[in-house]
């Protein structure tokens, strides 16, 4: 356990050394804050509206303003570390290997299980880092507002499952590549076509298509963004993730009698 | 040039199969069949491509690389397998936990009820256009994590048309709203369970009051009879004709209502089996007997719909005005003129409703009802403080009643008519304690009454237009205390609003757009030169 925190924490202190971390978390910020204000607006102009049409004909419709801005804005984020959660990735091991690094990791009295959670956490804790940075424009919820703090827990729940499995899946990429821009572009082209492969589903067979819809990593979000925590959703998370650092071990184990 | 045939027919192998398990996948029926050729012919190829590679093959085999790597391609596999089915059992035993205050996304508690009394296997064959898949799945996941005995099938009848001709599915499909211009789906779902079998045809996405519904009527081992007074002109159930009340004996039937028919005169009681008695469009008044019995019936917890036929039909209807006086009804001797009807392309003598009290009956009625040749039946002023009396439907402003019907004149007279909004039927609950001591359930009972203005909108030419079957069949469940006749409300959101001046938005602005990633890249300038000096 000393090992692993050890190896985040000199991951972590090289990370926010090299201006890369930087470019990428003031990136990130800005255009997830462009976005929440696009969004918060639109949101807003609706409710009115709603208030309009509600005092001229009569009815209700009550508007959740905080519901909807939150969803909008988890689905926004989404695609945005589809983008982003590459380059977060690609120098985990690549860097590694470019340098010849790897083999003296790979000599140290650590286990190859306790260089790969290191590394993973590393990457995650990153990730958790540009989740806090874009939730503080959310916080103006709480001040404008009154929001259900539900569906906040369990949106943000699902984002953070959703940021370790692609995090896992792009470390394993690293693994395979010295090379950090192609390291970069594999991990999106994988995360890509799991984003897009229900989409498949429509050329085969019933049965066929509920299995490659289950494997689409957006499509288990959505009930987290609804405010609704389903077990299903959960473990496909956690067993891709499980599964991306199983593939990084195996990897980094294979290294050794690769040559 | 023969040998680097061989040695390259292993890769045209892999190929034909590749093409043969895109065939074996193709959702073209019949197709399946044709995907052997290719496999065969890859699988005997690659067999061949690898037999001129055997020495090579060997050798590869024996490293030490070699065997390490097939022993970490197995070891992924097999954890790939045991994720696999982690998953699986997963999604088959789904628990969900709404996090939202309102549980928009949760069944209600009535529907759960229900849902955990099912002790066998349920399913439910969803036929819809795939479009619609989605909302559909949502909401029955919703009932399977409930009780693992529910599943279900989402079937595209265009995809599967002998599935859906098995069960008889027509309602199905896309069309557009010509109010809003958006796209409506449509579909069928097939309840399963025990040998019996539950239909709910579904306008839009399904709502959980359908399912519900339709789950509390499939559970039911036995049904609810319906009978049918006779013995004085009433319409029958079993005439076929326009007038006839065939249709309407159809629908119960098919609601897994038993129909059955009354003579009072020789019955001498209401049998204790009925749910509902129907008094529909007598042309001769009942005996006082007839009526004490109904009385009695009423009194111990029954259901009444009496339909009275206007003095203009033909044969007059029996207003049974004295009799109703007492249940604080108060029977029109006059017939309903609505010009509105002709904005229609009907006749003035077929009045119109739009407007619908707030009851139980009519609570989501959002369709028209007509009512050719009516009487008003209206409320009586509340003299009776164990009678409740509301009205349940009334004509638009441009009607009214007139006493005057034998003058073809079609023209209001204020110092003969009476202007409209006329009411067309009220509902009348007495309440009368709980059960007696005998039985187990000390359930609240109560007499129902629902008198309306005619009958002829419930007959065979009229039952299956507009919305007149269903405000047929809503009274009948209504008074049949049918709990499947339930209304579970659609969940709205609560309502959030967030109050931020101009300023305060722009103020936020800056800070999600400059100050807090201006800030990030000053800390990483700050630590750059730091580094640097």
């Amino acid at each position: 356990m000393r090992n692993i925190l050890a190896i985040v924490q000199r991951e972590l202190r090289a990370y926010f050394v090299s201006p890369v971390a930087y470019v990428v978390l003031t990136a990130f910020t800005f255009i997830s804050g462009f976005f929440f204000t696009i969004i918060l607006f639109d949101v807003d102009k609706y409710a009115r509206r709603q208030v309009e049409q509600t005092a001229r004909f009569g009815g209700s419709s009550p508007v959740d303003v905080p519901g909807l801005v939150l969803s909008s804005y988890l689905n926004t984020l989404q695609v945005l570390l589809i983008f982003v959660l590459p380059f977060i990735t690609m120098s985990l091991f690549s860097e590694e290997k470019k340098r010849g690094t790897i083999e003296l990791l790979l000599t140290t009295p650590l286990r190859d299980v306790e260089t790969v959670l290191g590394k993973f956490l590393s990457g995650f804790t990153f990730f958790l880092i540009m989740m806090a940075a874009s939730f503080l424009p959310m916080i103006s919820m709480f001040i404008f507002s009154k929001p259900d703090v539900g569906p906040f827990m369990a949106g943000y729940l699902g984002i953070v499952l959703f940021g370790a499995a692609l995090i896992s899946v792009g470390l394993f990429v690293s693994t395979l590549t010295e090379s950090q821009i192609i390291s970069a572009i594999l991990t999106f082209v994988v995360i890509l076509f799991f984003w897009l492969i229900n989409a498949l589903g429509s050329f085969t067979t019933s049965a066929t298509r509920e299995v490659l819809e289950y494997l689409s990593i957006v499509g288990h979000m959505d009930d987290f963004i609804k405010g609704v925590v389903s077990t299903p959703h959960v473990i496909f998370y956690l067993t891709l993730m499980t599964f991306g650092l199983f593939l990084t071990y195996r990897s980094i184990e294979s290294l050794r009698w690769r040559g | 040039m023969g040998k680097t045939l061989l040695r390259a027919a292993d890769l045209v192998g892999l190929l034909l199969i590749m093409v043969g398990l895109l065939i074996r996948l193709s959702p073209r029926p019949g197709m399946e069949k044709y995907a052997w050729v290719p496999i065969a012919l890859g699988a005997a190829l690659v067999l061949v491509g690898l037999a001129a590679k055997y020495q090579e093959i060997l050798k590869w085999l024996r490293r030490r690389s070699t065997l390490l790597g097939v022993n970490s391609l197995v070891s992924v596999f097999i954890v790939l397998a045991t994720l696999g089915a982690v998953n699986y059992i997963g999604k088959n035993h789904e628990k969900r936990f709404d996090m939202t205050k309102s549980r928009l996304n949760s069944l209600s508690d009535q529907s759960i009820t229900v849902v955990k009394t099912i002790d066998k296997k349920l399913e439910i064959k969803a036929f819809f256009p795939e479009a619609g898949y989605r909302a559909v799945r949502d909401l029955l996941t919703q009932y399977r994590s409930q009780n693992p005995n529910i599943d279900f099938q989402l079937v595209d009848p265009d995809r599967q048309p002998e599935l859906a001709s098995t069960y008889k599915v027509t309602n199905y499909g896309v069309r557009r709203d010509p109010r809003t211009g958006g796209t409506v789906l449509s579909g069928t779902m097939v309840l399963l369970y025990d040998k019996r079998e539950e239909k709910v045809e579904v306008q839009g996405d399904p709502q959980e009051e359908q399912i519900t519904s339709a789950l509390i009527r499939v559970l039911k081992p036995t049904s609810k009879t319906i009978y049918f007074l006779t013995g004085h002109g009433e319409k029958s159930v079993d005439q076929q004709e326009q007038r006839g009340y065939s249709v309407a004996k159809s629908a119960l039937e098919s609601e897994r209502f038993t129909v059955k028919v009354l003579n009072l005169v020789q019955e001498k009681k209401v049998p204790e089996d009925c749910s509902t008695l129907v008094v529909a469009g007598s042309t001769s008044a009942p005996f006082g007997d007839e009526l004490n019995w109904i009385d009695e019936y009423l009194n111990r917890g029954g259901g009444v719909l009496f339909l009275l036929d206007s003095p203009l039909d033909n044969p007059p209807g029996v207003s049974l005005a004295d009799y109703l006086k007492k249940w604080n009804v108060d029977v029109g001797d006059n017939v309903v003129v609505d010009l509105r009807s002709r904005l229609f392309g009907g006749n003035p003598a077929i009045p119109i409703v739009s407007k619908y009290g707030i009851h139980k009956i009519t609570e989501k009625f959002d369709v028209m009802t007509f009512y050719p040749l009516a009487r008003s039946v209206g409320p009586l002023s509340d003299k009776n403080p164990e009678l409740r009396t509301e009205t349940l439907m009334e004509t638009s402003a441009d009607s009214w009643a007139t006493m005057d019907y034998k003058n073809p004149q079609v023209r209001f007279d204020p110092n003969r008519d009476r202007k409209g909004p006329i009411p067309l039927g009220v509902v009348v609950t007495k309440d009368l304690g709980p059960a007696g001591s005998t039985t187990a359930d000390a359930k609240p009972r109560s007499a129902r009454l629902v008198v309306i203005g005619d009958s002829d909108f419930a007959a065979n030419g009229n039952f299956q237009q507009a919305g007149n079957g269903n405000l047929f069949m809503n009274s009948i469940s209504w008074l049949a205390q049918d709990e499947s006749f339930i209304s579970i409300r659609a969940k709205s959101p609560e309502d959030r609003r967030t109050s931020f001046t101009q300023s305060q938005g722009l103020l936020l602005q800056l800070f999600s757009m400059g100050l807090l990633p201006l800030g990030i890249l000053s800390i990483g300038i700050a630590v750059w030169a730091r580094r640097r000096g």
